[in-house]
């Protein structure tokens, strides 16, 4: 038995053989005739390829209409307009006849050249495009090389599909009808492929890497679209709990799903705010279209990696703008860069620690270097204007740091003021709860802030002394454990006292087991990936709120994680499937 | 040749189906059309490099119109834009 984890791009559960899917590879460099002709023919052949493609891709937009929508097919459409796009016919034309290329030739080295373009830009939307030219591009040399349109070869028995990639028009023509499931190697949470699979209700996961392809063909596996996990080769325990799962989760999810928009109210009537994780704009519109009620957690940090140098104040308000405009009027609660522990900006010449995750990380590194987290602030409080901004400061240990930041957050607001720029006229401002310490001193934090919000991964790892990083320890990080759920029943209490609203934003928050604890302990508002948005306000429906505060009461005194989850299990089987 | 600044107001930008409903738009049109941004021009009608501007909301642009309809393109290509 082996897990391999990847995105969960589309939730749901599936179990089959594998199966491997492999596009077939047009060679543009080998001639198609073997006398060479002259550039008029090859052109000739190019516009008539040209115009096959156009009533193929029409008869693509007709299938995809029927079978996915409007909505989904309308991305075949968009190709059609670029294979008619003048000035794509202009190069063509060059290539051709300036360089005297052969028509599959001039047709694949153009189009890579505009699929580079659009890889090249910064946001992932405009990037995914580079997809619909790759299938333009396909699609013409192949046409080119007199082959037919054949779909891919699809899984004989029911399976779960394995692909380095997909093109879009390969995921529309492939027979569905047995498969299972998607897994890529490829690919992020807003490809084609997870978009497709999600309207056509099939799990996937995307992103998995290499080892893929790895995998034996017509191996045993199972793939959680949920959690973002293949197990390969399962024991037979382990395939007797996500059958079981299977069978209760596509009932569970098509009634959730329905239900998206609405609120999740308990059965004996208390509302539970559910929220969305993101990190981009891509993020924010799944966050909408899964029925989420705002963005509890914008990791604003993502902005800042992969890069060679800091994003200037502009370019943070057009990406904290984006975020703001996409979910309009509900609140947007952006966490400061929490750079430092696993993640190390290169730029910034930090010096190397003995101890990252004990180190100058998140606001510790901020208010080490103010000038950044004011760069920052201006951009968050210009992005806020007449949007609804919350600031989110992480790793807080000591009130010290709160009216530091607090401090600087005037000084920035003043500063707009004078330079008459426009900005949110109203924020309000939480801490992360990951340290112990935080959640010991509650009662000190209140007075200092408007909400509360428990990152649970760093507080299990920093309760149990057990670097989540490190194999041979991580399994100590478990969120379960009742040291961890005693520190969050303290800010819960200290929060009900002090009136200040208390969220949990970690992964904790989106795990279903963990539902009925979290309320139970008072936690009036969980952030969590969007695609799991509606799965966790289906389960907050199925319970009460008296008989999660009567659970807390029984676990919290348990001795490990594990006696934790039983219970959960055989109180709410319901819950145990997912 | 009539010209008219235009910010894009569609939240995500000039992508996928925005974009194309404007290239679509603006391929009805017989007179040329370009966005002018950074001092470079950039056929509208060339869906292709329109999303290889990656132009993303509150982007300002020119949008220049030259040949037979020309100011009854660019009115209804601008009207176009803040609509969508």
């Amino acid at each position: 038995m082996k897990e391999i984890s990847g995105i969960a791009a589309s939730p749901g559960v599936a179990i089959g053989p594998v199966y491997h899917i492999k596009a077939e590879v047009f060679s543009v460099r080998t001639p198609a005739v073997d006398e060479p002709m002259t550039p008029e023919a090859e052109w000739s052949r190019l516009l008539f390829a040209i115009d096959a493609a156009h009533v193929e891709l029409d008869q693509v937009l007709r299938q995809a209409r029927l079978e996915v929508g409007d909505d989904q097919a309308s991305i075949f459409h968009a190709q059609s307009l670029m294979l008619g796009d003048p000035d794509l016919l202009d190069e063509f034309r060059e290539a051709v006849f300036s360089v005297k290329s052969s028509a599959e030739i001039a047709a694949s080295d153009v189009l890579e050249q505009q699929k580079l373009t659009l890889l090249a830009l910064d946001d992932e939307y405009f990037r995914a495009r580079a997809a619909d030219v790759e299938d333009i591009r396909r699609r013409l040399v192949r046409l080119l090389l007199g082959k037919p349109q054949e779909s891919l070869k699809e899984p004989p028995s029911p399976a779960i599909v394995i692909a380095s990639d997909l093109t879009p028009s390969d995921t529309m023509l492939l027979d569905k009808s047995n498969v299972l499931g998607f897994c890529l190697a490829a690919g992020g949470r807003t490809s084609h492929v997870a978009i497709l699979a999600r309207s056509l209700g099939l799990p996937a996961v995307v992103g998995i890497g290499d080892e893929l392809a790895l995998i034996p063909d017509k191996s045993k596996m199972i793939i959680d679209g949920t959690r973002g996990m293949l197990v390969i080769d399962p024991d037979t325990e382990t395939k007797k709990v996500f059958l079981t799962r299977q069978s209760r989760t596509q009932q569970f999810f098509s009634t959730a799903k329905l239900q998206a928009e609405k609120p999740a109210i308990t059965l004996d009537g208390h509302q539970v705010i559910v929220m969305a994780n993101v990190a981009n704009q891509a993020d924010a519109h799944l966050a909408v279209d899964s029925g989420a009620e705002g963005v509890g957690l914008f990791r604003s940090e993502f902005l800042f990696l992969e890069r060679d140098s800091l994003p200037g104040e502009d370019e943070q308000f057009r990406a904290y703008r984006g975020v703001m405009d996409t979910m309009d009027k509900r609140p947007v609660v952006l966490r400061t860069m929490d750079i430092g522990g696993d993640k190390q900006l290169g730029y910034l010449d930090m010096p190397p620690e003995l101890n990252p995750f004990l180190g100058c990380r998140a606001i510790r590194l901020s208010l080490s270097r103010p000038q950044l987290l004011k760069t920052q602030l201006r951009s968050a409080l210009r992005a806020g204007y007449q949007r609804n901004l919350g600031l989110l400061f992480p790793m807080v240990s000591l009130a010290e740091e709160v009216r530091q930041a607090r401090k600087l957050l005037q000084d920035c607001q003043a500063e707009l003021i004078a330079e008459g720029l426009p900005m949110a006229d109203k924020v309000s401002i939480g801490i992360m709860v990951e340290i112990p310490a935080a959640a010991l001193t509650a009662e000190l934090l209140a007075k200092e802030v408007d909400f509360f919000s428990i990152g649970t991964n760093d507080l299990a790892q920093y309760t149990m002394a057990a670097d989540r990083t490190n194999p041979s320890v991580n399994h100590l990080c478990d969120a379960f454990h009742p040291a961890v759920l005693k520190l969050i029943h303290m800010v819960t209490r200290t929060g009900a006292q002090y009136g200040k609203m208390v969220a949990v934003c970690g992964e904790l928050a989106g795990e279903p087991l963990a539902i009925p604890i979290l309320l139970g302990l008072g936690v009036g508002e969980l952030s969590m990936n969007p695609l799991m948005v509606p799965v966790a306000k289906q389960i907050i429906r199925s319970l009460r709120l008296d008989k999660a505060r009567q659970l807390v009461k029984e676990v919290i005194e348990f001795a490990s994680p594990d006696q934790v989850r039983n219970a959960v299990e055989s109180r709410f089987p319901w819950i145990a499937v997912w | 040749m009539p010209e008219r600044i235009v910010t894009v107001r569609n939240p995500v930008g000039l992508h996928a189906r925005p974009a194309a409903q404007f290239v679509e738009a603006a391929r009805q049109y017989e007179c040329s059309i370009s966005i002018v941004r950074n001092g470079k021009n950039t056929n509208a009608k060339s869906l292709l490099k329109v999303l290889a501007l990656g132009i993303k909301q509150n982007t300002v642009f020119t949008l220049v119109t030259s040949g037979a309809g020309e100011k009854e393109a660019l009115d209804s290509l601008c009207d176009l834009l803040e609509s969508l």
